[in-house]
């Protein structure tokens, strides 16, 4: 941790950790109570171990995991529903979540399923049932950076409503169309931002373009203009600083792959 | 048997015959109403089909049929892929057609990290500055890009038209041949939103996406294989490229499953591609068959058929495209 807080301070970055460690969290739902399963478990075979093993083995300085929660063990806190307490992913620089995406049929706002979701008969309030973006609208304020949401057309007609989030964080990663799971993406995702010390959004770019068909849109969506065009990973190159006080903006571009 | 019984016998037995003949043709009768109720028609040209069938099992989805059938071939060429694993040596040369002269960092990752049992795969990186190109071992598929005129804001991008023959020309001087394919191009903006008021205060233009969509006797590529990308950048140059276009060879035939067998597939969720949304029903409104070219760190050795279903769900406005293994 030591070694990391001198990198951050001597790297030429134009921004330094939050907390001074780099910390990535990760959310999987492969099994749901009243939808379709993952089979196999798409997100626990893949997601979670690809992460770790990208983000703990493949960089100078390995990571340190907040927290891996999976199918009904992740609730509405963990995506920083909080302001104090438990502030879920945002006490980590990194949060990658895959699983469904829905639109629930009584609001009509897409959503992240959870382990309860079912269409609208969910309990909105209960912590198993969804995560719209009202429940993180300006939250993200603490220690979160980026924010990979894989699951089917959440920003669809509503970057700005997620994009709210970004208080003090930097840039959400999603797609506004549906998108199938895939093997190979995050091994370009994470291989671009560190061995090709590529930018978060290029190397967003570059994977799902690589990875899907073009019926499918990928968006990505930044807190400030230089965090879009600047931000890399942690030690890979420059980041750019949080966004204080928040001026309501985002910068967003959205592509077909 | 005395004969008023046999009589009686007779008579129950004619009475019983009427009785079913009656039952069968009531069955008939309540069996066309349904059908016409739900929407059964059969109209050979223009087919409005309807199919449904509820299924209680989350893992199965309703399927509604709203498009003309497509003609069934009893057999589709296969195709051999003949160029997967590259070799270090391959590679160089291949990253020297792009003025590369380094030697390539070679990267291996599991494909499943944690298993003992994993496949290991690699790919040859290039760096030049801030250019870098990649080359995937498991399928020649290349990436190139210059990461510091990727995604940026552009006073001078040219039209997509002229991008079009700007890609068209970058991929001429690199000797690269993309017959039978389609070509698209896409202007990426960068937008900048209030979110206060969701409203769009400035879009600027950055780069302009040209893609090459394949086409196999005639069938479109599915899935993330069969396209190549040339992203085109401030002032015309090349700013992106990506290619993921197996060579192929014919290797024989093989039969095709008949539709009805697909469809079935299709409730099942059978699929290769799930999308990452619960669906409970969808509505195919295109049904045609085509090929399937997988991703880049995929080592595919053949292109095979596959039936190619378009689909709306109740919650989706785009169309998904759904493929179901059409070689038996």
């Amino acid at each position: 941790m030591l070694v990391f807080a001198v990198l951050c301070l001597a790297h030429p970055a134009a921004s330094y950790d939050d907390d001074l460690t780099a910390e990535y969290s990760v959310t999987t739902l492969d099994d749901y109570h009243h939808i379709q399963d993952f089979i196999p478990p798409y997100g626990a075979n893949y997601v979670y171990p690809k992460t770790k093993h990208w983000l703990c083995n493949e960089v100078p300085y390995a990571w340190d995991e907040a927290f891996y929660k999976d199918n009904d063990t992740v609730l509405q806190t963990h995506f920083g529903t909080q302001t104090s307490g438990d502030q879920g992913l945002d006490e980590a620089d990194y949060h990658i979540h895959c699983g469904h995406g829905g639109e629930d049929l009584i609001t009509h706002e897409r959503e992240i399923c959870l382990f309860e979701w079912n269409f609208g008969a969910e309990d909105h309030n209960g912590l198993t049932g969804d995560l719209a973006w009202d429940e993180v609208y300006g939250k993200w304020e603490l220690d979160s950076e980026w924010v990979f949401i894989y699951s089917c057309s959440v920003l669809k007609d509503s970057i700005g409503k997620w994009g709210a989030a970004l208080n003090e964080a930097h840039i959400i990663l999603g797609f506004t169309t549906g998108v199938p799971p895939n093997y190979g993406i995050l091994d370009t995702f994470y291989s671009q931002l560190i061995d090709s010390d590529n930018t978060m959004v290029n190397s967003y770019y570059a994977t799902t373009t690589s990875a899907f068909p073009d019926t499918v849109k990928a968006a990505a969506i930044a807190d400030t203009e230089d965090q879009f065009y600047h931000d890399h990973l942690w030690n890979q190159g420059e980041v750019m600083p949080d966004e204080s006080p928040n001026d309501n903006i985002v910068w967003y571009a959205e592509w077909s792959c | 048997m005395r004969n008023g019984v046999a009589k009686e016998v007779i008579a129950m037995k004619k009475n019983k015959s009427l009785l079913v003949v009656a039952l069968v043709f009531g069955v008939l009768l309540a069996g066309l109403a349904y059908a016409q109720a739900a929407g059964y028609a059969e109209n050979g040209a223009i087919a409005s089909v309807t199919d449904t069938i509820t299924h209680d099992n989350v893992r199965t989805v309703n399927v509604e049929i709203a498009t003309a059938l497509p003609d069934e071939p009893k057999q589709l060429p296969i195709y051999r892929v003949t160029d997967a694993n590259v070799s270090k040596c391959e590679a160089i040369a291949i990253a020297k057609e792009f003025n590369f002269g380094t030697e390539p960092k070679v990267i291996s990752y599991p494909v499943q990290p944690g298993n003992a049992l994993s496949l290991l795969k690699t790919k040859y990186l290039f760096k030049n500055g801030s250019c870098y190109i990649e080359i995937d071992a498991s399928s020649r598929a290349v990436m190139y890009g210059n990461s510091d005129k990727m995604m940026r804001v552009s006073n001078n991008l040219p039209s997509e038209s002229d991008a079009i023959k700007m890609a068209q020309k970058f991929l001429k001087q690199h000797g690269i041949s993309v017959n039978n394919a389609t070509i698209e191009a896409e202007t990426i903006f960068l937008n900048k939103l209030d979110t206060s008021t969701n409203e769009i205060l400035d879009k600027k233009p950055m780069m302009v996406q040209v893609r090459f969509k394949r086409y196999v006797d005639g069938m479109r590529v599915m899935g993330a294989g069969g396209k190549v990308i040339v992203t085109i950048g401030d002032d015309g140059e090349p700013v992106y490229f990506l290619k993921n276009w197996r060579t192929l060879e014919p290797a024989g035939t093989t039969d095709v499953i008949p539709l009805s067998a697909a469809i079935d597939k299709l409730k099942r969720l059978e699929v290769k591609d799930v999308p990452l949304t619960p669906i409970r029903s969808i509505e195919v409104i295109g049904i045609n068959l085509g090929y399937y070219g997988d991703i880049p760190s995929e080592e595919q050795t053949s292109y095979e058929p596959v039936w190619v279903f378009d689909v709306k769900t109740p919650t989706s406005t785009e169309t998904i495209q759904l493929c179901v293994d059409a070689a038996t």
